[in-house]
């Protein structure tokens, strides 16, 4: 399997009366990753599946990523919580996407890795970036073989910085 | 309900949530978890048919496979309920005993964490603007429209079924109902039922087969030209 590992897009900052999981992307975020995914498409990368977080930042980073897929989508609530067995259970296909949140996708990271969670501090990945790992989906069975920040992904770049 | 001119401009211009729908959807699960009735079973397609017309009217792409996935988990349940209702001629001692077990397997599905986050996800969507309901309302039309309509050919039928059916769902959404199109979607339903015997058809059967298709040709008849308006 190559599992592409994505942190969903720049949503709005968290405030009082918002619901965490009804934060919504911002327009530059949104803006942004598409160019990401126009990246990731120049770089051959095709779906079979993308699972996704219910969460509305996960939801509409997953929208996002749609052009690139030839399957389907699948929502699971296993990507808004720390990693578990049955998020690893629940993947197949060759080419698959995972739609979360940090630090539960470092920890993810780690795990796939290093068949543990504790090193998922080592890892960064910035909303909108994407890890790549190639192998089976179990824990200590998959090997990096790419990890892009935001940046660059995107074509031409700018100045503001990724958060 | 009205029909009348349905035309883009009566589309009524207030954002679309998906709330009403979903609370009754949540409902629908909870009462399928326990011993639903043949109804009960039909209104969770139902509904979660009205939902995926919702996401296409917000060009979603996401959450339709859940969506899917879930109505398919029903369809078998669905399918021997039509059989044991409609036609008590076509019933045999082990259709219940295998309307029990599609049960049993339907309901171990809505137990599964899938269903929990699609409805975590469809509960944060935002309402949708009436513009893309309008733009999504006019694609609808354009694929609703089919010429000639095949009397025959019970796999076409089923797809313009199914094509109607998210127009009107659509309609329904931006409350603005066409007349007809309901009445013309069951008769293509009672057609659809009518195919999925698989002994030889009786000739009562033949003859009801004969009536819905009359039936069917003036409701067409009547729709076609309101839905061409519509996919202007």
């Amino acid at each position: 399997m190559n599992l592409l590992i994505i942190r969903h897009a720049k949503a709005v900052e968290r405030r009082k009366g918002l619901e965490d999981a009804s934060r919504a992307l911002t327009d530059q975020g949104r803006q942004r990753f598409i160019a990401s995914v126009a990246g990731l498409g120049r770089l051959g990368v095709k779906l079979d599946r993308v699972y996704h977080s219910p969460w509305l930042r996960a939801v509409q980073t997953a929208e996002l990523l749609t052009p690139l897929l030839k399957g389907s989508t699948e929502v699971t609530p296993w990507l808004a919580a720390p990693p578990a067995p049955q998020l690893l259970e629940l993947l197949e296909g060759d080419s698959v996407s995972v739609v979360g949140h940090e630090p539960w996708l470092t920890a993810l990271i780690s795990l796939l890795l290093h068949g543990t969670t504790q090193f998922g501090d080592r890892f960064e990945l910035k909303k909108g970036g994407v890890a790549c790992l190639e192998g089976q989906p179990r824990a200590g069975s998959m090997r990096l073989t790419a990890l892009y920040p935001p940046r660059a992904l995107r074509a031409g770049g700018d100045d503001d910085a990724d958060q | 309900m009205h029909g009348g001119t349905t035309t883009m401009k009566g589309l009524k211009s207030r954002g679309i949530s998906i709330e009403p729908w979903l609370t009754r959807f949540k409902r629908a699960l909870a009462r399928a978890q326990i011993d639903p009735t043949a109804q009960e079973v039909h209104q969770l397609r139902v509904i979660g048919g009205r939902l995926r017309a919702w996401l296409s009217l917000g060009h979603y792409r996401v959450l339709h496979d859940d969506l899917r996935w879930l109505r398919q988990s029903a369809a078998a349940v669905r399918t021997l309920d039509v059989l044991l209702e409609k036609w008590p001629k076509a019933h045999d001692v082990t259709m219940a005993q295998r309307r029990a077990r599609a049960l049993t397997q339907l309901q171990r599905t809505l137990r599964s964490p899938r269903v929990t986050g699609l409805i975590a996800a469809l509960r944060v969507l935002p309402a949708l603007s009436s513009r893309q309901a309008q733009e999504a309302t006019r694609r609808l039309a354009r694929a609703a429209l089919v010429k000639p309509l095949e009397w025959s050919d019970a796999d076409a039928l089923h797809a313009v079924r199914r094509k109607l059916r998210r127009l009107r769902y659509a309609l329904e959404w931006q409350h603005h109902p066409m007349r007809d199109l309901a009445a013309l979607q069951r008769v293509l339903g009672d057609l659809n039922d009518l195919s999925t015997l698989t002994q030889g058809q009786s000739n009562s059967l033949r003859k009801t087969r004969k009536a819905a298709v009359r039936r069917g040709s003036t409701l067409w008849a009547a729709v076609q030209p309101r839905i061409e308006e519509l996919a202007q």
